[in-house]
């Protein structure tokens, strides 16, 4: 009998709602989506507002063909009832309003989206005319310090206006379906000027906890006198910035002027400006795959990113052999352990990742590791290990993946060896790869890193007493060098492993910035993008000193000049 | 004298040079005996004239112009089994008895074939 209950409950429900339909009398408005172009495998999520009362919306699952009934209650406490069906590709809804708001003036728009993000369909409707047409153009949006909005793309264009204030709220439609009021103000216009830019304060945060890059704003623009003017839907990168919490001893992200950096006496200039280089790019849509001889991916601080493993040698999914496996573990958080309320946060955090175990590392498991970095999407691939001895087989593989678009970091290793004179014929010297020494935390180069004329720049390795840090084994394995500032699960890490792959995530803000760049053109920006350290350096004409290279890698940089090029 | 003979005989194949093809060269190489700490039946350790340190794991690696070509060089030289790599590069496992490298530099010099050459394990620089 227990399976009656949720029936008989659902059926009580269903009962009370019609009552309070029945005595509102609703007002039925109707609306057609005619969406041929909808992709159906995603659940797609409704927004329906009537203006200015607040957005009411819910998620539904596009492919089933039944009727939905719904009672929403509105921030304003109005109450509506949402009837809508759906059917091959034709979605129609209904929007309910008590009887006793029917004489409300405003625009009803029903727009449909993706949880994935991609706007599909939208459908507005003016339900009484405005007194007013209000002239609005959203061109900058000024946003608090840890927060960034994207606007490069405008979308409000109206006509002018003889309003001389609007009351703006900036509200996010979360992909879990939750509104959240991230913003309102009251803007005076200028009386006769067509159009105004307008700075929009956002005074309600996304919570610490909401991660969340990108989404569908609802602008709801009104008049202080209640009529609702416009309203429209922007799309808008958000870039929030709430550091994890090992990030102030991580040196070389930033500098951070506290007891740490100063008992450790850390350069101020031993960074490379990433937490200047995430307000406009942190990697989303670039996937980075490292391959080396196992991982920990299950990792608190990595799974996140991760979105394919490959064992090369036994093609199973399995990279966590327990053998070897911190050396990849740590590799992999510098380069895009994500910004999500722990640990740490790698060069590229909203990359994307794909480990790839090659446990031997004979040459057939390296060819299988890259040819499934290529088959699966990577744009950059980081290596932290070497030969001195490449073989044909291998340095064609990786040219081959040059000519794809493929940007390939090797670290050029830890002998502190001119590889010039060392007569070797080292992975990292290839023409095809962007060779990475390593710097220490007083913004010189590594004592122990190899250099020589193949090598392209330098990037935090840290020395014997001060590693970077990144993800270590989970619990007690792995490293001891927790310098009493972090937990087991990550550690301070030294050696040129771990400057590749800060330089791959490098890489990855470059691309996301702009994905048309092939490898030359990221070999050329990050080089130029270089700075000139050292005291006793020697760079030439062309930028060049023979130990540093050309100088220690900058994001910052290397994001503004990527957004340039041509 | 028979003793000494008998010495010479059994350390002449730890002795013997082999050689494959790499960059267009010919890369020689010194056995090495077994180290115990990394003891695999499979693997054979070898010693390069620049002093690289290499293992061979007993299989081929062959790089085609097509894959059509597979065929042919399965056909034609002692090859018990071959995995793919990718679209034109396998790694065949010659059949017991045959010398890896007789094998892989036959198949090398061979016009069907864009080269060949044992699969190694090549001894890694320090990490750190």
């Amino acid at each position: 009998m227990k399976w009656l209950l949720p029936i008989l409950t659902g059926a009580l429900l269903f009962c009370s709602s019609c009552q309070k339909d029945e005595v509102q009398q609703p007002q039925v408005l109707s609306f057609t989506l005619n969406h041929d172009t909808l992709y159906y495998r995603n659940n797609l999520l409704l927004s329906t507002s009537f203006s200015p009362v607040e957005s009411l919306h819910f998620s539904m699952d596009i492919s089933q063909t039944q009727s939905y009934s719904y009672l929403v209650n509105g921030t304003n406490t109005r109450v509506k009832s949402i009837d809508e069906e759906f059917s091959g590709s034709v979605a129609t809804a209904s929007l309910f309003t008590p009887e006793m708001y029917s004489n409300s003036q405003g625009v009803v728009t029903l727009d449909l989206y993706s949880l994935d993000n991609e706007y599909y369909s939208s459908r507005s409707d003016t339900i009484t005319l405005l007194p007013h047409s209000i002239a609005i153009e959203v061109t900058n949006l000024s946003i608090s310090p840890s927060t960034i909005v994207n606007t490069e793309d405008e979308v409000f264009s109206i006509d002018s206006t003889a309003l001389s204030s609007l009351t703006l709220s900036l509200s996010l439609l979360s992909t879990d379906t939750n509104l959240l009021t991230i913003g309102d103000t009251t803007v005076h216009l200028p009386s006769q000027q067509q159009n105004h830019t307008i700075t929009l304060p956002i005074t309600t945060l996304l919570g610490k906890d909401n991660h969340q890059k990108s989404a569908f704003l609802p602008l709801t623009i009104s008049h202080s006198s209640g009529i609702v003017g416009y309203r429209d839907t922007l799309f808008l990168n958000i870039l929030s910035h709430f550091p994890d919490p090992y990030e102030p001893f991580s040196w070389h992200t930033s500098y951070e002027h506290n007891q740490f950096h100063q008992e450790f006496n850390i350069d101020p200039h031993a960074h490379i400006s990433l937490t200047e280089a995430w307000k406009s790019s942190r990697g989303e849509d670039i996937t980075i795959a490292i391959i080396d001889q196992g991982f920990e991916d299950t990792h608190e601080d990595l799974f996140g990113n991760i979105i394919g493993t490959y064992n090369a040698e036994d093609d199973t999914p399995h990279v966590n052999s327990g053998w070897n496996t911190n050396h990849g573990t740590a590799c992999a958080g510098l380069s895009s352990a994500p910004i999500n309320g722990k640990g740490v946060s790698g060069s590229a955090p909203d990359s994307k990742l794909i480990l790839i175990a090659a446990p031997s590392l004979s040459d057939a498991s390296i060819i299988k590791a890259f040819e499934y970095a290529r088959t699966n999407g990577a744009r950059v691939i980081s290596c932290s290990w070497g030969s001195y001895n490449v073989s044909q087989i291998v340095s064609d593989k990786i040219e081959e993946l040059y000519d794809e678009g493929i940007v390939i970091v090797f670290a050029c290793g830890n002998d502190s060896q001119n590889l010039d004179e060392k007569n070797v014929n080292d992975e990292s010297e290839l023409p095809t790869v962007i060779g990475v020494g390593a710097s220490n935390e007083n913004n010189g180069l590594s004592s122990y890193s190899n250099y020589g004329t193949a090598v392209d720049c330098i990037a935090p390795g840290g020395s014997y007493s001060m590693g970077v840090l990144s993800v270590d084994l989970m619990g007690s394995s792995g490293s001891n060098y927790q310098m009493e500032v972090v937990d087991n699960n990550y550690a301070f890490h030294s050696g040129t492993s771990f400057s590749a792959p800060i330089v791959a995530g490098v890489a990855a803000l470059v691309l996301s910035k702009n994905p048309a760049l092939s490898p030359e053109q990221v070999r050329t920006i990050l080089i130029n993008s270089c700075e000139k350290i050292g005291n006793n350096a020697h760079y030439n004409a062309q930028g060049f000193d023979v130990m540093r290279a050309y100088g220690k890698i900058n994001a910052a940089k290397a994001v503004t000049l990527a957004q340039s090029y041509r | 004298m028979k003793k000494l003979l008998l010495i010479i005989t059994l350390l002449l194949p730890t002795l013997a040079e082999e050689y494959f093809y790499e960059f267009g060269e010919k890369v020689y190489l010194k056995e090495e005996s077994t180290r115990d700490a990394i003891k695999d039946t499979k693997l054979r350790y070898f010693q390069t004239a620049k002093g690289h340190h290499m293992a061979t794991t007993g299989d081929i690696i062959l790089k085609l112009q097509s894959f059509d070509h597979l065929n042919y060089f399965l056909k034609n030289y002692p090859i018990e089994s071959y995995k793919k790599l990718d679209q034109r590069t396998f790694l065949l496992t010659p059949q017991s008895g045959h010398n890896l490298f007789e094998i892989a530099n036959r198949i090398h010099l061979d016009s069907m074939s864009i080269y060949a050459q044992p699969n190694f394990i090549r001894k890694q620089r320090g990490k750190r």
